[in-house]
């Protein structure tokens, strides 16, 4: 079993990595692709990596919330402790949940490397 | 000779009994003093002290613009004043304020005596009061920082801050910030592990929940900035370019390092402020906190939202609109368990019967600021605005909108709450409410008007302005507001003097309230509870006036002294059952003696002496080893009885004893402060000019090999040492040496094998890595030799080997951390080559 402090911070625990990858890819992506601001508006590859990877990462999310919804509907131990974990993390991932597409959606159309 | 005396004692007995092994004689053993009350007074006092002489240069900075073209002070001074202003309210006062109260409450609230580590405590104070003594001297010589609070580079590199002044605010700072990381392990120890029995983590009063959050932001947040510090002093001392954009360095390093500790600093700030009015609200509306467990939830995603938008300061420097867009939904979205926080406490009020007491007005002031604050910080959020925005007074007015309002008036509320607990008195209220309203009043008048000013494009940190700007009216209003808040202030303190001086005394718990400070008498006895409590209600439902009397009368768990020790109970982290019982150290100078050591250290560095560098370094060391023989048993100890028919183990015997947790904190400090020096290191790759350098550094792999090998060798004989503990001197001899090979190898790497490190950036971040992890492993061989020390001297035994478990997290984490570094050149060189294709 998931230690409670953990299963509590986990979904933004998981946001905060895809944070840290995706402002990672996109930087070291604009730099790989040099300093021609003219063609750098459009690399398909590096968007496409970016997409991938919010899509990908927005789906896990997403399933660990449900699954932490699922756990919390289900499962009455009758242990205040166990409980009290379980709501609290759902609410944690639905935040992540809501978090991801808003944070990172503009992966999709926003400018990668123009500033 | 004392349990024999105590079979069955009177409350005045036993508290006499307590009282000889917690007291603190008066005199100069108060210096020595390590109790959580008393570090907790002090550091509210000092932090208070602090407040004043910020209010005071807030005074003059007001004074200065209050009128146009104003001759008050020069631009020099103006730049000293502005900046000692800043810093000595963030780093002075807000956060070494709400460390006191933390440090004076939070044991009470857990139903404990004290917080894990007492002579941490002590240490920390001490480091921020002589921390802070340095910028209160460097402006009293007129050689005070000057390049803002937030030092940016280049203003405060050598071309353009040649004095000490930079210096100062560098190494004054980094001083004051080992207090707060001291603070950081040692609240998340405390909330984690000595708390009352029968506490469970879903039946913590909401406070401890709050500081949990807010210390562990702050292990995380503080390391960036003090790696900052140090790759700025080293630019600043020894000419390392990583931020001359000339050699390959970037100014935008400082500004990413700089705001990933201070945007989480803001929240850091906020939530201890809003953990007090969680717990007050609910005492003046007669209701339960509403949405406690949704509380928690918000804390968790706000300290994780804060650290995601530390760019929405730096709009303005020429960002990838997609990567704007990460921070600026961020930004807007943390707004969100704010809200969350405001809902719960509007639904507590109307579940009850809200007694609109001074704290309680205190509270709606908080309010009525704080939403104004928020609004403006959404506002600045959305990056159009912030262009516009961008170094105005608005974002003077929304800062400080934010900051008083959601410190200020909190904390307020929470003194004249608390004050009652510190005094045995309860405030007789006649200056208070026109204190408060002074305060409302003036600090609208002056902070509204800004963002009047700064809409019309006044920017901050100009020392004047000329007549046709339009702002001199607004900013002379201000300026009076300004005089009108002082005012306030000193009717605040007038009322504290006068509460401390004519309060009426009272018995126990006069606001009604349900947590366990209350519990005990008041002012508090050094040992807070005369035997220590077991919970079967959320902490903040109790009833104190019940649970006190028993708890006085030694009805509770280690309700007798035992061979003059001070003990508490440990609990399992979860669950709250008792685990263990914990030792604390006695009463010592040594944490004064350390932490002016600490002190010679970092003048030494200031002033440039650095052959007395390495000296005061190993007295530090020494100094630390010497804490080591108090709480040490020469023999195991077994159970002992702690009350209510249990016997329990003491901490030197457990699989992991508050120390244990302690370590894995600071090494996660460590690991975040080392992940920043790589984010550094990366990021100047990424975008700073003048890359590739012109001499990519060639390293031959026998140096890094050597150092890997060394350094598995030494986590395996790390490991070996804990696991064959107490014949482990071999093994430790072991760990010593290999750390010593690869310190050696690491030192010869970074300094005669690889490129002149002022030469470039990558030059001088490959350096700086190797140099970090060198030091990792010279006090890794520290550790092995004291290991071997404390078997030697027969402290350590099969059960008692919690010293060796310790040694073995230090080399594991070396041993990653080292291999990391000796690769860090090849992956350096090889990313430069890439460049140069």
């Amino acid at each position: 079993m998931i230690n409670p402090i953990i299963s509590i911070m986990a979904g933004f625990l998981l946001w905060s990595v895809l944070f840290v990858t995706l402002y990672g890819v996109q930087a070291t992506g604009c730099h790989l692709a040099g300093l021609d601001v003219s063609t750098i508006g459009n690399r398909p590859a590096l968007r496409a990596v970016l997409v991938a990877l919010f899509l990908v990462s927005f789906a896990v999310i997403i399933l660990f919330h449900r699954r932490a919804r699922r756990r919390r509907m289900r499962r009455d131990s009758g242990n205040d402790m166990d409980a009290f974990s379980r709501e609290v993390a759902t609410h944690v991932w639905l935040g992540a949940a809501i978090a991801t597409p808003l944070c990172f959606g503009g992966v999709i159309w926003l400018t990668l490397c123009g500033t | 000779m004392i349990e024999e005396d105590m079979k069955n004692p009177s409350p005045v007995a036993l508290h006499k009994a307590f009282e000889r092994v917690w007291g603190t004689p008066p005199g100069l053993a108060r210096l020595a003093a390590v109790n959580h009350n008393i570090i907790g007074k002090r550091f509210m006092l000092t932090a208070l002290v602090f407040f004043a002489i910020g209010g005071l240069l807030a005074m003059l900075i007001r004074t200065q613009l209050a009128s146009s073209e104003s001759a008050f002070m020069d631009a020099e001074q103006y730049a000293q004043v502005f900046t000692m202003h800043g810093s000595i309210m963030m780093f002075l006062f807000a956060i070494p304020f709400f460390e006191g109260v933390a440090i004076y409450l939070l044991p009470k609230l857990l139903g404990t005596r004290d917080l894990a580590f007492p002579r941490l405590t002590a240490y920390g104070y001490w480091c921020y009061l002589f921390g802070g003594s340095m910028l209160i001297a460097a402006l009293i010589g007129g050689v005070a920082p000057n390049s803002g609070w937030f030092m940016y580079p280049p203003l405060s590199s050598n071309s353009y801050s040649p004095g000490i002044n930079a210096d100062v605010w560098l190494l004054a700072i980094t001083f004051v910030e080992i207090s707060a990381l001291a603070a950081a392990i040692e609240i998340m120890v405390t909330v984690l592990k000595l708390r009352a029995a029968g506490m469970s983590l879903d039946k913590m009063p909401i406070f401890a929940w709050y500081m949990l959050v807010v210390a562990a932001m702050m292990l995380v947040g503080f390391p960036p900035l003090i790696i900052g510090s140090v790759l700025l002093e080293l630019e600043r001392a020894f000419d390392l370019p990583f931020f001359d954009p000339g050699r390959g360095g970037d100014p935008l390093l400082w500004q990413h390092l700089f705001w990933l500790f201070g945007h989480p600093e803001v929240y850091i700030i906020f939530l201890p402020a809003a953990g007090a009015i969680s717990t007050i609200l609910p005492v003046f509306a007669g209701a339960p906190l509403a949405g406690y467990r949704l509380i928690v939830a918000a804390l968790v995603a706000m300290a994780f939202l804060s650290f995601g938008l530390w760019v929405h300061h730096m709009y303005a420097v020429g960002i990838p609109h997609v990567a704007l867009s990460f921070f600026s939904a961020a930004s807007a979205l943390v707004a969100v368990p704010t809200g969350i926080q405001i809902f719960a406490w509007l639904a507590t009020l109307s579940q009850g019967r809200p007694r609109f007491s001074v704290p309680m007005l205190h509270i709606l002031g908080f309010m009525f600021t704080f939403v104004i604050g928020g609004l403006t910080g959404v506002m600045l959020a959305i990056v159009p605005f912030d262009w516009q925005a961008h170094d105005t007074h608005f974002v003077v007015a929304h800062l400080h909108y934010v900051l008083v309002g959601g410190f200020v008036f909190p904390m307020l509320a929470a003194a004249y709450y608390w004050l009652p607990h510190l005094s045995g008195r309860q405030p007789v209220q006649h200056l208070s409410q026109a204190a408060f309203w002074m305060l409302f009043i003036g600090f609208n008048v002056t902070f509204f008007m800004m963002h009047l000013t700064g809409l019309r494009g006044m920017p901050r940190r100009i020392f004047e302005y000329p007549v046709e700007s339009g702002w001199e009216t607004l900013n002379f209003i201000s300026s009076m507001g300004s005089f009108v808040m002082t005012m306030g202030f000193a009717l605040v303190a007038l009322d504290f003097i006068l509460l401390f001086r004519f309060g009426r005394r009272f018995r126990r718990n006069p606001w009604r309230a349900g947590t366990l400070e209350w519990a005990m008498a008041t002012p508090p006895p050094s040992y807070n509870f005369a035997s220590l409590p077991s919970i079967e209600r959320r902490a903040d439902l109790l009833d104190p006036d019940q649970l006190g009397s028993q708890l006085a009368s030694g009805k509770g768990y280690l309700g007798v002294p035992r061979q003059a020790r001070m003990e508490l109970l440990a609990v399992e982290m979860l669950s709250g059952t008792p685990e263990h019982v914990v030792r604390l150290p006695r009463r010592t100078f040594l944490p004064l003696w350390t932490a002016a050591a600490t002190g010679c250290f970092f003048l030494s560095l200031l002033f440039k002496l650095y052959w007395l560098t390495p000296i005061t370094f190993a007295s530090i060391i020494l100094l630390f080893l010497l804490w080591s023989g108090d709480t040490a048993e020469k023999t195991d100890v077994g159970s002992l009885p702690v009350g209510r028919g249990r016997k329990l183990p003491p901490h030197i015997e457990m699989a992991r004893p508050p120390s244990w947790w302690a370590m894995i904190f600071a090494l996660a400090a460590d690991a975040t402060a080392y992940v920043s020096l790589l984010f550094g290191c990366l990021f100047l790759w990424v975008s700073a000019p003048n890359w590739p350098p012109q001499q990519v550094p060639h390293v031959e792999s026998t140096g890094p090999a050597i150092a890997a090998i060394a350094l598995v060798t030494a986590a395996w004989a790390g490991r070996s040492a804990a696991a064959r503990s107490p014949h482990a001197v071999g093994w430790l001899a072991l760990t010593g040496i290999a750390h010593l090979v690869a310190a050696a190898t690491l030192i010869w790497l970074a300094t005669a094998a690889l490129p002149d490190p002022r030469s470039h950036a990558l030059a001088s971040s490959v350096f700086v890595v190797l140099a970090y992890a060198a030091l990792r492993s010279g006090l890794g061989i520290i550790i092995s030799g004291y290991g071997i020390w404390r078997i030697r001297s027969g402290y350590v035994s099969q059960r008692r080997s919690v010293d060796l478990r310790l040694g073995r997290l230090w080399h594991d984490f070396s041993a990653i951390a080292g291999l990391t570094a000796a690769g860090f050149p090849f992956v350096m060189a090889s990313l430069a080559c890439e460049l140069s294709r």
